[in-house]
């Protein structure tokens, strides 16, 4: 197991080489970019490698050096840690090619900052995934803050500024209560080690594990929802790379990701069942998806639009961890990676248009379908498969969200996912018919445009690909990673 | 013996049509349809259940064949080959072609589904792949129509959903029966969304009208049938689906009569007759499934054949409302004849199929109580709107003289399919044992029975008396296009209003309070001392105006005025030792206070 | 005795002697300076380390000047804590003098080099002094010692201003050697030592006395004068924005911790925590300052539009968070507090190195006229969001960590409120860090015409700010190392072995 024990470290310590190397060769664009793409790869190779044993129901713990009192820097992978690993490794491979394409079809400025941040960044985001207790995955998560802020901001002009500020105080504020919280953690309970199926218990009063959950509930403000979501729409200022890179790779799927791990790992569902935090919770999820998908109805800017789907969509992962019950907690989760490969894909698809024809508003996107076919068509399977339509993967986690939602006795969900399912069709439809069934305004201005590069185009197709791959195969590897996860946590046998 | 699902050949058939194009891809589309027909004539009942584990915890399955699905199964395959006949004609855009081929896979998933996951999962393909069928005319209606369609869709289907889920949890599995408890109203109101059950069923002829000739023609045979069935096929519902069908029965008659657009008159047509299999299935016995299953049957054949011919007519004479129409039967002769088969069928008129079905349905309808009644009611209305449809259509001198080339009979394959449609509804209304030996509870079927036939003869008397004594019935006049969904459609319309103007400005107001106050913080905490100093200064202005003479409070305004221009870049001068012993001296003295105090 | 015991004696005799030595030198050629002062500094540094490491070892060292044992004799004192003390002060001290070399020829010019080499020995030697003497008049004469040269020094930038700066501190350095000088002599009275051994085991004796009430008082506000602690900050901005950058950073990363050294000294070596918690009961009020410091000082700081000013007020903010940790008084927090010693002397020093190098490039330190600095002197703008990433208190950094054990003590002892204050109050430091940050880095200015020419200062400048830089990070990754010397000494402070 040696070997196995220095893969974690490998998955992160790749990247973070790469970024070095990045600013060493900087000037020479292609080494740099071709640094990017081995570091994609090989990071994605570390963690396919660790996934066998990870299947197999073991642990990999790897404690890197002791820190401070409340937890040791120390790695552990999990089953639902891979989730997320997996997600991000596969989702940084093609969101580089993706990204390489863009930023010199945009003969963006800055690139060698560019590509250094978003090697930082991933390597957070994994050791987020890997984190084996509170202390290692609060570092790697202000890490995580700081570093995408100057992708945030990377076009530097004073709104991007001020939406980068906007970004930096939600998150860094969020740091902050997410810091009290595992002090405080600590203080109750002498640990902040993650153990499946909670740990809070009985350390302390009803009001302060409470008090408690909701300084957990600010610190993951990354997780956007209601009211706290102003950062994620603000942050839509950024290169599309990026907003593809915070929507789907790492930075919400990290807020999502701790407040799940939150629930099942230091609280546990039958506590958190007890404080009555889960019909919080389930408040919170209704009414962000509710409000969300109101936002996008008519938002005209696609990203934006795209942002408040993200915004409505990631609360569906709140609602199945509110349900506490086993399918509900099983949605939650499946639906990290089935809403990060949709997300990705419209996001991809929102910058092709940009690239190919700078347009951003779905206004002005009247029959460009008839000249990026395979851009416009791809954009409808993903929106398809957010509206949990078959054949694609969305449709798995609204089942289960919906069988949790009846398992959890909370029977009122449902009709919180049906309206949001009809107001999801609603937002999403218009823009399909607009790009492949209406006219232009004038058909002159369409000649030109045609479908962007290839290197843009091939990760597009990949991502619908795996998602309807997802939707034939969810065991492989998610739903077995899930079951795993669910097993820890409810401490039944692990299939 | 093989044994995959008929679905999967028409949704594998589909990856080759992008490929293919003009004679090639109509040969394909006719392959992949007989194709399937055989392999759905082929299963066996004992046929083993195919299962797959798709989700974990939930075993989908995918075929299970019994009487009851072989006759779904059979008239959903043959009557989609026969519009793939139709569709020959010309060369369908891919998006249609693609659309029908997924509908017929779809319908027949959710008719060989195992299990109620499953049946879920092709009931939101079918809606899919309508929604294509739909769109494929590119106009601004279809487009605005298939927007509206979904939307219904996505709602049944989401309720379906949530009552599948119910059952699932409370029955612990997803097989198919009697579904009770709280799902029990979730699944009705799912299905009613595709059934058209009353105040549900608008999207028919919303949508209906607005597809392409063939669209419509493929649309009328798959999804309320498929929600039929799955009633069916589920059984146990209460009276007051029964009574739900007679109230659709009566309620799609009426607005059927009062249609100009032939094509919506079919579209309501269709709800009237889904109101007779409902009721029938309703009553909830063997008879009354049986019933249903059989008039279901007869529906499809007749109303399809209906609404080719319509396609025809509307083909050559570029006009689909009656009241534009006449004359054709000189004309085209041989669509003549199959509209008039398909609307005696329709009417009910003995040796026809319709009559056979409808016949039964009513008869097992007669175990609800003032069921029946309003089944014949809707029965004279039925032979109404047949008749202006015929009339107006095609035996009346045409309105007016009509330019453009002189009218034919429609291409070939059109009238190959509506032929063999025809010859279906005729033989099956002659020989009804070919379908009912098939039917799960064995029914039979007596048409000509005195009891039927007299019932037939009195409906078509009473219908005949009220064309001869209400004139206007003879007459066309502007449909009645006014439907119930002008609530829908006003309620979407408010939840877009709200959410563009009252949401948009409240989240902007708080969002301007936040920066206001975030601003106002910067700039005071830019400089706090010389804020200070500006705040007391401003406050004692008035006083300073009030007692100071002119020259000296001119002053004061002046170094106020100065202090807000190049606030916060006044720099407050080095605080001298001074500032620090008047700091010292008061803790100094505060402690020999103190020292006193001790 | 070997050779090693004299060690402590090495540490205040040779810088003495070498400040003579340069002088003289000096004199002869101007070149000497520089090479004598570091040697010596280095191995002052060197002595501290080894002793650090005995200290670790064997426990307290003590040295008896003259052979003369207390009370007649004074007495070098050196346990973990002024150990460490000791290490960190002579390590930023390395640091500033290899830094100084170019930036005195520049900003003081090089006919004042010699002046300038023998008062920072002086002051080295004044602190190093301070820092490990046993005996609490000796304390006030080292202190003098090192008040007198920083005078001297500030003055050295011979700007008007700076003129005033110093004068100012003068004034109210002199109060407050005033204020000690009558505390020390309060003590003395109620017990009649002046070893602070002594004095601690006589003291509990007339604790109640009002003498010795004043003589607490006095002393504490005097340090706090010295310590910079607000409201007695006064001097400070204009000290530090005005002085040399050499000079800025000695003061602000030795001379004003040594102070706040010597508070902790006093509470609690001699004033141990029975007489501030039982009988004087100071802790509440000093947390509570300390908190209003941490606020205050940061709010200004954001107020700033001069980097140096900008910087010199956040120093009033991180006393604050020590202070918290003696106001908290328990072992985490104070370990917190002795951590946040050193690293903000690193991290603070780091900071102040790098507007020296604006200065010395850019000619100015106004926020305005740095935009898009960062494009031209990349490494220095890296150096400085390293050290404000751990001024903000990013994790993994030192001072993330310090933040850390501050909050983790506050919450035991169960002061919710000020915990809480303290974690929002540490964002405060985002908005002035952010702001150069922002300017450095994505505002246009410097770019134009220059192209991506880089103008970064010297390597000999370079080198210990770069070096501070990491440390900032390292110290921060492998802080459980550190705590093996801050534990002990927590536990020493209160009373523990």
């Amino acid at each position: 197991m040696g070997d196995l024990n220095l893969l974690p470290v490998v998955a992160i310590a790749v990247p973070l080489l790469a970024s070095v190397l990045i600013l060493l060769v900087g000037r020479y664009e292609n080494i740099r970019e071709g640094v990017t793409i081995t570091a994609a790869v090989a990071m994605l190779g570390a963690v396919l490698a660790m996934l066998p044993s990870v299947l197999s129901g073991t642990r990999i713990t790897v404690s890197l050096l002791p820190m401070v009192p409340g937890g040791d820097f120390a790695l552990r992978v999990d089953a639902f840690g891979m989730v997320f690993a997996l997600t991000a490794a596969v989702l940084w491979l093609l969101n580089s090619f993706y990204a390489i394409g863009y930023m010199r079809a945009q003969r963006e400025h800055a690139q060698t900052r560019f590509y250094f941040c978003f090697a930082v960044a991933i390597a957070a985001a994994v050791g987020i995934a890997f984190s084996e207790n509170l202390l290692t995955l609060f570092i790697f998560y202000e890490i995580l803050t700081i570093i995408t802020y100057p992708l945030v901001v990377h076009i530097e002009t004073p709104e991007a500024m001020k939406a980068g500020r906007k970004y930096l105080a939600y998150l860094l504020i969020g740091g902050v209560f997410l810091l009290a919280a595992l002090v405080l953690t600590y203080v109750l309970t002498g640990t902040t080690t993650f153990v499946p199926g909670g740990f809070l218990a009985g350390s302390g009063s009803a009001i302060v594990l409470q008090v408690l959950f909701l300084l957990f509930m600010v610190g993951f403000v990354k997780a956007a929802w209601m009211p706290l979501h102003g950062w994620l729409p603000a942050a839509m200022i950024a290169p599309t790379p990026v907003s593809a890179f915070l929507h789907a790779v790492a930075v919400v799927t990290a807020g999502v990701f701790g407040i799940v791990r939150i629930a099942g790992w230091v609280y546990g569902m039958d506590l958190m069942a007890s404080l009555g935090l889960g019909t919080l919770l389930a408040l919170i999820a209704s009414f962000t998806i509710i409000t969300a998908s109101l936002f996008a109805l008519t938002e005209d800017n696609l990203k934006l639009r795209l942002a408040y789907s993200t915004v409505s969509q990631l609360s569906y992962i709140l609602l199945g961890v509110s349900m506490l019950s086993v399918a509900g907690m099983t949605g939650a989760m499946v639906h990290i990676p089935i809403h990060a490969f949709l997300k990705i894909t419209l996001f991809f698809v929102a910058g092709a248009i940009i690239v190919s024809t700078g347009k951003e508003y779905i206004s002005e996107m009247k029959g460009i379908g008839r000249n990026m076919p395979v851009t416009a068509l791809m954009f409808a399977a993903a929106a398809i498969g957010i509206c949990g339509l078959p054949p694609l993967s969305g449709i798995i986690s609204k089942i289960y969200l919906a069988v949790g939602a009846v398992e959890g006795g909370m029977p009122v969900l449902l009709l919180v996912l049906i309206a949001s399912a009809v107001l999801n069709a609603a937002y999403f439809f218009p823009v399909i018919y607009t790009m492949m069934l209406e006219r232009p305004d004038d058909e002159a201005s369409l000649v030109t445009v045609s479908e962007p590069p290839l290197i843009m185009l091939i990760p597009i197709i990949l991502t619908v690909a795996i998602s309807i791959l997802i939707f034939f195969y969810p065991a492989m590897p998610f739903m077995d990673l899930i079951d795993i996860a669910i097993a820890e946590i409810t401490g039944s046998v692990i299939p | 013996m093989i044994d995959i699902p008929p679905a999967f050949v028409y949704l594998l058939g589909i990856f080759l049509i992008p490929v293919l194009s003009g004679q090639v891809r109509k040969v394909w589309t006719l392959l992949v349809g007989v194709l399937g027909l055989f392999l759905v004539a082929s299963l066996q009942s004992v046929a083993p259940a195919l299962t797959i584990g798709l989700l974990p915890g939930i075993d989908m399955v995918l075929l299970t064949v019994d009487p009851m699905r072989q006759v779904a199964g059979g008239i959903f395959a043959l009557s989609g080959l026969i519009v793939l006949i139709y569709a020959t004609y010309r060369d369908l855009p891919t998006a249609e072609t693609v659309g029908i081929l997924a509908s017929i896979g779809a319908v027949l998933g959710v008719v060989y589904a195992g299990d109620l996951i499953t049946v879920f999962i092709f009931w939101e393909a079918l809606a899919l792949a309508s929604l294509l069928i739909i769109w494929s005319p590119r106009s601004a209606e279809s487009v605005a129509a298939g927007y509206r369609y979904l939307l219904y869709h996505i709602f049944g289907g989401s309720c379906l959903l949530a009552g599948i889920v119910y059952t699932v949890t409370a029955t612990g599995s997803a097989a198919i029966g009697p579904v009770g408890g709280g799902g029990l109203l979730l699944m009705l109101v799912g299905i009613g969304v595709n059934a058209a059950f009353f105040p549900l069923h608008t999207w028919v002829p919303d949508a209906y009208p607005k597809a392409s000739i063939v669209g419509s023609a493929a649309l009328c045979i798959f999804t309320t049938k498929a929600a039929v069935f799955l009633l069916a096929e589920i059984g146990g519902w209460g009276v007051t689906v029964a009574y739900m069908g007679g109230v659709m029965a009566l309620y799609g008659g009426v607005y059927a009569l009062m249609q100009d657009d032939i094509r919506r008159l079919l579209s309501y047509s269709i709800i009237s007759q889904g109101g007779y299999m409902v009721a029938a299935i309703g009553a909830g016995s063997v008879a009354g499934i049986d019933a249903g299953l059989a008039h279901m049957v007869s529906d499809i054949l007749f109303k399809s054949l209906l609404f080719m011919a319509a396609g025809a007519v509307i083909l050559r004479t570029g006009s689909h409302r009656l009241s534009g129409l006449g004359g054709l039967w000189k004309a085209m002769p041989v669509t003549t004849l199959c509209a008039v088969i398909g609307s005696l069928s329709l009417a009910g008129l003995p040796g026809l199929n319709g009559a056979m079905s409808k016949g039964m349905a009513i008869e097992a309808a007669g175990a609800v109580p003032y069921l029946s009644p309003l089944l014949l009611v809707s029965s004279v209305i039925t032979v109404l709107y047949v008749y202006r449809f015929l009339y107006l259509g095609f035996f009346r001198p045409a309105p007016g003289v009509r330019e453009g080339p002189p009218l034919r009979d429609p291409p070939v394959p059109m009238m190959v399919a509506m032929g063999v449609t025809a010859l279906l509804c005729i033989v099956l209304g002659l020989f009804p044992g070919i379908l009912t030996d098939l039917l799960p509870g064995g029914t039979g079927a007596h048409p000509f029975a005195l009891a039927g036939l007299i019932e037939s003869v009195a409906i078509f008397a009473v219908a005949g008396v009220l064309l001869l004594a209400v004139r206007p019935l003879r007459q066309p006049w502007p449909g009645a296009t006014i439907d119930i969904d002008v609530l829908y459609i006003g309620a979407g319309r408010a939840v877009t209003w709200f959410s563009a103007v009252p949401l948009m400005h409240i989240a902007g107001a708080i969002d301007h309070g936040i920066e206001r106050t975030a601003v106002c913080l910067k700039r005071v905490t830019a400089n706090p001392t010389v804020a200070i100093q500006i705040a007391g200064k401003s406050a004692t202005l008035p006083l300073m105006q009030a007692f100071l003479d002119p020259s000296r409070s001119q002053a004061y305004e002046e170094e106020l005025s100065y202090l807000r221009d190049h606030y916060p870049d006044v720099q407050t001068d080095i605080w001298g030792g001074g500032y620090g012993l008047i700091f010292i001296s008061i803790i100094a003295f505060l402690y020999f206070i103190l020292d006193v105090v001790w | 005795m070997t050779l090693i015991d004299h060690l402590p004696v090495f540490l205040i005799a040779i810088p003495i002697l070498a400040s003579l030595l340069i002088l003289v030198a000096g004199w002869w050629d101007r070149r000497f300076c520089y090479p004598i002062s570091l040697v010596t500094i280095l191995s002052q540094f060197g002595a501290a380390v080894i002793i650090l490491m005995q200290v670790m070892r064997e426990g307290t060292v003590r040295y008896y000047l003259g052979g003369w044992a207390p009370p007649l004799g004074i007495e070098l004192a050196i346990d973990s804590f002024n150990g460490f003390i000791l290490a960190t002060i002579l390590l930023l001290s390395v640091a500033t003098v290899i830094y100084a070399r170019k930036s005195v020829e520049h900003e003081i010019g090089p006919e004042k080099t010699i002046a300038f080499y023998v008062l920072f020995q002086l002051l080295v030697t004044g602190l190093v002094g301070m820092t490990i003497t046993g005996d609490i008049f000796n304390l006030y004469v080292f202190l003098e010692i090192s008040s007198i040269a920083a005078y001297a020094l500030i003055a050295s930038a011979r700007k008007p201003r700076s003129y005033l700066a110093s004068f100012n501190y003068l004034i109210l350095g002199s109060i407050a050697g005033g204020f000690i000088l009558i505390g020390t002599g309060n003590l003395y009275a109620a017990t009649g030592a002046l070893n602070m051994l002594d004095i601690a085991r006589l003291l509990p004796a007339s604790f109640e006395l009002a003498t010795v009430h004043a003589g607490f008082l006095f002393l504490v506000i005097g340090y706090s004068i010295k310590a910079a602690f607000f409201p007695l900050h006064i001097w400070l901005p204009d000290a530090y924005a005005e002085s040399p950058s050499a000079v800025t950073i000695l003061i602000s990363t030795v001379m004003s911790k040594v102070s706040v050294y010597a508070l902790f000294r006093i509470i609690f070596t001699i004033f141990t925590t029975a007489y501030i918690v039982d009988v004087f009961p100071v802790t509440g009020f000093i947390l509570f300052i300390a908190t209003v410091a941490m606020i205050a000082g940061a709010v200004i700081a954001i107020a700033q539009s001069d980097l140096k000013r900008m910087l010199a007020y956040s120093s009033i903010s991180q006393i604050g968070y020590i202070m918290f940790a003696l106001g908290v008084a328990n072992q985490i927090a104070l370990e917190g507090g002795i951590l946040h010693i050193l690293g903000h002397a690193v991290m603070k020093g780091c900071l102040f190195m790098v507007a020296g190098l604006i200065i010395y490039r850019v000619g100015t330190s106004r926020l305005s006229d740095l935009g898009g600095i960062a494009k031209v002197m990349p490494i220095s703008c890296a150096a400085f969001a390293l050290a404000g990433a751990s001024m903000i208190g990013i994790p993994p950094t030192i001072g993330f960590m310090s933040k850390y054990y501050l909050v983790l003590g506050a919450l035991e002892a169960g002061h919710w409120v000020y915990a809480a204050i303290l974690l929002l109050g540490s964002l405060l430091a985002v908005g002035y860090i952010w702001r150069f940050i922002e300017i450095a880095y994505f505002r246009d200015g410097h770019d134009e015409g220059s192209g991506a020419r880089t103008l970064e200062a010297p390597a000999s400048m370079l080198a210990p700010m770069v070096a501070l830089a990491l440390l900032c990070l390292l110290l921060g990754i492998f802080v459980e190392g550190l705590m093996e010397i801050v534990g002990p000494a927590a536990s020493l402070l209160l009373g523990g072995a």
